[in-house]
């Protein structure tokens, strides 16, 4: 059983449809947007325009959340860093002015930080901040349409043509000597390579139970050592497969730099347009906003 | 750039999300499992990175000691040939090839036939430049007129060279003799080109001279799946063009071009993943991508060991193509069918070429069974042997038609009738083998008596029917075999007709068969049961399973102690998912897995499995070390004594001296050791049931010998052995139960002997049929008189080329 590399769910939305290169432009435009605006209205703005892509490629938003779950703790801890003080010393409350950043001045700010306390004393030098998890909550807004947003991207293009669109983003840059093509060749092999891999070590792993090793048993160490017995085949037979590899490259008189560029896949007038267009947009609003 | 990289992490940590939440079945493994991958992954690349720099690093270096001066001109011919190689491997002292001389000319096929070891794949890459020999050279000398790879586009150092022909030499100093007469005989021209060389193409010729070798000999290695390097077919076939810096337009032509040559097109398979491929389609997408470079010769490296037999007949039929094309081949096998196929054949023995010389004169070697004949130390098939069988009865057949199909030909169309004298002798073998098997058998034997009354009416129909036809008897012959197809069709209606019970002693026969059967099953103690057992896969991202997309559909085996149970079926027809459930490394999605000892489900470790290569899984530092491993996982590691002797024990069962290899790193085993090393891990567990999935892929004839008597030993010492195997020919003579394999559904379960004379559900099954059993089929034999034994088979065909001429004669 070979897991599906990436998350492409296959569909036919005008996101699905839109050339891979556009949509990274658009990613990179909208990433841009979201570090640029300084206001909660922008912000919500941005995830509206968010949950309507998602909307237009018919994707769940249970996707969306599924993709933060490996940052759960990132966006936990930036939240509780802005939340909650440790330095809260009762004797200067108001003695110092509090210094709030720009992001705040929005109505919302007024609204609800009217008649709250700037800080709410727990224990000790230890306090929670309203205006604080106001603006954790901002960052952590920005995190969530950040990875929502690439989650998107990932789910919505197959993983195959997101690198080879990335290779010819960056193909400008060879002119000042970055190995793209080289760095293309390296995605390309370990895509191809990383499902033979997984299935191969799920076989060993599968090899070893059937020798009884348990490799759900006793403590996390205990558990990765379990693991020693599927690395090292693992390791040998990669030290094989890449000697095989090497000599088929070889013998396919690969040298490196020196290669023919196959012909882009053309990109029509309109999508072109269309998509400048909602980048330039975009920047507009993250810098007016 | 930012965004680039946490695109890429944010994939990674995604598809390991994915998988945790997704898979309900063995998810605490797959989390770790594709977190290593993805590690691996990254690692094999940086490991492929420095080979394939260091490597060419390397290459330029050698190239400036070597090339610059020991550039040859040799006489312009159009062939690949070597003359006396002699090669060492830098780690090893022993000379791998030692004054191999062979040589290979357009539009022939030459074939390298040898033992795992011999020298066979050295050879192969010698051709490629991949080595380069320590003395001895490889010439390739193309004739430019009719080269397609003189583009005028991409130049290479032979068409700055000469305006006739493209030259290209390499080879290695010492003197040998051999060489210094290749040297003498094109001394004229040897100095012309190498003042060229130094002249005008100067330092740039060093490298250049490789790769205008690679170019004319393209390399196919035996798994595809460490050759293909993109993720896209048309990009994997493109890749060599591209190296070759061809003008992307030409590319696209030369890539439609080459897959049409293997039998793909650019709409359906261009922008198809090759992970999504199966072996066959894998291993011709590698030729594609050798054939997109133009070569003139293809050195194809046991292209199909690593395949089963219908992915190896597909790539077999493309090689014929090419063959048929102009291109050189030259192939590497272990099979004398396959070579024999070919037109010249070199026999490697450790090294050094044992027999040279066409496929015609071996086949008559074997034929005549000279001591020559058996030093090479060659296995035969059971189709050759049957060939063997039928020409010492005076039928004459050529090397061409060695296969089921050519020998029906030889013995329907063949000029000459065998000699009534020599068709009494083999009855009387065949009364002779008759003796010597059960009472059973003679009972079928004489049922084979009444069936050929209703065969000659058949084969006279077929005669009369075609000389009304034409009226004239040489075209009747041919519409005789013209009618091969119609004599197909009859068998499929014999074989309803037979079904419809219009035979009683047919029912007779099975009945004893299944008498006898279930006498010896009676006996023997069933151990490991599996009942009513599905499986599907649950969807990714959902905890639901997909019932429509189910592996295995309510299938129901009993293995019992001291049973081959042969397991066969097309790839994807989920046998290795029945052998994970069997040994309980999966949980059936619905329906039962008992072990009969217990009563219930067996645990991993109850139960011995045997991976696909299983030389890939060792680990341990010591060879004994690593077949205690199971032991003391399970608790038997704690008495020293007792796991010395379990440890023995397997190594003995495996024929390998416990004194010798115990205390050997299994890094260190050649492969055929190390594989068996791998087998005595499990079999050290003793456990009642060992579970086999394909143990021969890969093996030579030699090797397979070897791991067919290990079987045998297990099952006679009353063990259950489960076999997966597609090596059907080799395993269905020995299996005591054979069940075949379906989409997930168990089409036919039961002896072997009913299988053979139910040959259809094998075919229905997408498999081919074994040689043996297709040839009887092609005969028009009927099923239910189908063997397995030559000598049996080889009399009936000589009883129905006799009646066949006798009617012939009678007109």
């Amino acid at each position: 059983m070979r897991m599906p590399l990436g998350q492409y769910i296959a569909g036919d939305s005008i996101l699905h449809r839109l050339d891979a290169r556009m949509k990274l432009l658009l990613l990179a435009a909208y990433v841009a947007a979201l570090f640029l605006i300084q206001t909660s209205l922008a912000m919500i703005i941005g995830v509206a325009i968010l949950l309507a892509c998602y909307f237009i490629a018919r994707i769940s938003l249970v996707m969306a959340f599924r993709g933060l779950l490996p940052v759960a703790f990132i966006l936990a801890f930036t939240f509780c860093a802005h939340a909650f003080t440790l330095t809260y010393d009762p004797s200067v409350t108001t003695a110092e002015p509090l210094n709030l950043p720009p992001l705040i001045p929005d109505f919302f700010a007024s609204v609800f930080l009217d008649g709250i306390p700037d800080f709410v004393p727990i224990w000790g030098s230890f306090a929670f901040k309203p205006v604080g998890a106001l603006e954790g909550l901002f960052f952590v807004t920005r995190i969530f349409a950040l990875i929502s947003a690439t989650t998107l991207l990932t789910i919505t293009s197959s993983i195959v043509t997101l690198t080879s669109s990335i290779s010819q983003l960056l193909r400008p840059l060879a002119r000042i000597k970055v190995p793209v093509e080289d760095v293309a060749m390296m995605f390309s092999i370990a895509l191809r390579f990383i499902p033979l891999i997984s299935e191969q070590a799920e076989k060993l792993v599968f090899a070893m139970s059937a020798r009884g090793q348990r490799f759900n048993q006793g403590g996390p160490i205990r558990r990765l050592r379990a693991y020693v017995p599927v690395l090292i085949p693992l390791f040998v037979s990669l030290f094989r497969r890449a000697d095989t590899l090497a000599l088929a490259m070889e013998s396919r008189c690969y040298q490196g730099e020196n290669r023919t560029r196959l012909a882009n896949t053309q990109l029509t007038v309109c999508e072109l347009i269309s998509t400048l267009t909602i980048v330039v947009m975009l920047l507009l609003f993250g810098i007016l906003c | 750039m930012h965004i680039c990289m946490h695109i890429c992490v944010h994939v990674c940590t995604q598809d390991c999300v994915h998988d945790c939440i997704g898979d309900s079945v063995g998810a605490p493994q797959d989390f770790a499992i594709n977190q290593i991958g993805a590690f691996l992954a990254t690692l094999l690349i940086i490991q492929i990175w420095y080979h394939v720099m260091n490597r060419l690093y390397c290459t330029r270096q050698q190239a400036n000691k070597k090339c610059q001066n020991r550039l040859l001109g040799v006489k312009i011919q159009k062939m690949l040939s070597f003359n006396a190689i002699t090669f060492t491997y830098p780690t090893d002292t022993i000379p791998a090839l030692k004054h191999v001389s062979c040589a290979v000319a357009k539009g022939s096929t030459l074939a390298i036939l040898g033992a795992n070891g011999s020298g066979k794949s050295t050879l192969a890459r010698l051709a490629n430049a991949l080595l380069i020999p320590d003395s001895g050279t490889v010439s390739i000398i193309a004739d430019a007129a009719d080269n397609p790879v003189n583009n005028p586009v991409d130049y290479s150092v032979g068409d700055a060279l000469h305006n006739s022909a493209d030259v290209a030499v390499f080879d290695a100093f010492a003197g040998a003799a051999a060489k210094a007469a290749v040297i003498k005989t094109t001394e004229e021209k040897t100095e012309t080109h190498v003042s060229v060389m130094t002249n005008d193409v100067a330092d740039a010729a060093d490298i250049t001279n490789y790769e205008s070798i690679r170019r004319h000999v393209a390399l196919v290695m035996q798994d595809p799946d460490d050759q293909i390097l993109t993720t896209s077919v048309k990009d994997e076939v493109a890749f060599g063009p591209q190296n070759l810096c061809v003008p992307a337009d030409e590319i696209e032509k030369r890539v439609a071009q080459a897959l049409v040559s293997v039998g793909f097109t650019t709409e359906d398979f261009g922008k198809r993943d090759p992970n999504s491929l199966s072996g066959g389609q894998k291993q011709r997408l590698v030729i594609a991508s050798c054939l997109s470079m133009q070569p003139d010769y293809l050195v194809l490296d046991e292209p199909t060991s690593m395949l089963d037999t219908t992915a190896a007949s597909e790539v077999q039929k493309a090689l014929a193509v090419l063959s048929a094309s102009g291109h050189g081949l030259l192939l590497v096998t272990h099979s004398l069918d396959e070579a024999l196929r070919a037109d010249e054949v070199v026999v490697l023995q450790n090294g050094q070429v044992a027999f040279s010389g066409s496929s015609k004169k071996l086949w008559e070697l074997y034929l005549q069974n000279t001591q020559e004949f058996k030093s090479l130390a060659i296995s035969v098939s059971p189709l050759l042997q049957l060939a063997h069988q039928l020409s010492s009865f005076g039928l004459s057949i050529n090397t061409k038609q060695l296969s089921p199909a050519g020998l029906t030909n030889a013995i329907l169309r063949g000029a000459n009738a065998i000699a009534t004298s020599k068709i009494d002798a083999a009855n009387r073998d065949l009364s002779h083998t008759g003796a010597k098997q059960t009472n059973m058998s003679q009972h079928a034997s004489h049922l084979h008596c009444c069936n050929d009354k209703q065969h000659e009416v058949k084969i006279f129909n077929v005669e009369k029917t075609s000389v009304y036809g034409a009226k004239c008897h040489s075209e009747a012959l041919s519409s005789l075999t013209n009618n091969n197809g119609a004599l197909e069709q009859r068998e499929t209606l014999d074989i309803k007709a037979s079904d419809s019970g219009d035979t009683k002693e047919r029912e007779a026969l099975l009945n004893i068969t299944k008498s006898n059967n279930s006498d010896g099953f009676k006996q023997r103690e069933v151990l490991l049961n599996i009942k009513n057992v599905s499986f599907a896969y649950s969807e990714a991202g959902s905890k639901k399973v997909d019932v429509s997309k189910k592996v295995l559909n309510n299938v129901n085996l009993k293995i019992a102690a001291g049973e081959l149970h042969l397991l066969v079926g097309v790839n994807g027809s989920g046998k290795s998912t029945l052998l994970r459930i069997a040994a309980g490394l999966l949980p059936p999605s619905c329906g039962s897995v008992t072990l009969c000892d217990s009563g219930i489900a067996p645990l991993p470790g109850d139960i011995g499995l045997v991976f696909q290569n299983p030389e890939d899984q060792l680990f341990a530092t010591t060879v004994f070390d690593d077949i205690a491993f199971g032991l003391r996982n399970t608790g038997r590691g704690n008495d020293a004594a007792l796991l010395r002797e379990y440890v023995n024990d397997a190594l003995e069962d495996v024929a390998l001296s416990p004194s010798d290899f115990s205390s050997r790193s299994p890094f260190t085993l050649s492969g055929g050791q190390a594989r068996r090393v791998a087998i005595a891990t499990v079999l050290a567990m003793r456990q009642r049931v060992v579970l086999f999935d394909e143990p021969t892929s890969g093996l030579d004839s030699h090797g397979v010998a070897q791991i067919v008597g290990m079987l045998m030993k297990l099952r006679a010492s009353g063990v259950a052995v489960v076999l997966v195997s597609h090596d059907i020919d080799a395993f269905l003579p020995l299996a005591d139960k054979v069940s075949v394999l379906k989409h997930g559904r168990v089409t036919f379960s039961g002896s072997a002997a009913e299988l053979v004379a139910s040959a259809f559900t094998l075919v229905d099954a997408g498999l081919k049929l074994p040689a043996l059993l297709d040839f009887q089929q092609r005969m028009g034999m009927s099923p239910n008189e189908y063997s397995l034994d030559v000598a049996t088979v080889a009399s009936r065909a000589l009883r129905i080329n006799s009646r066949y001429h006798a009617v012939r004669a009678g007109l």
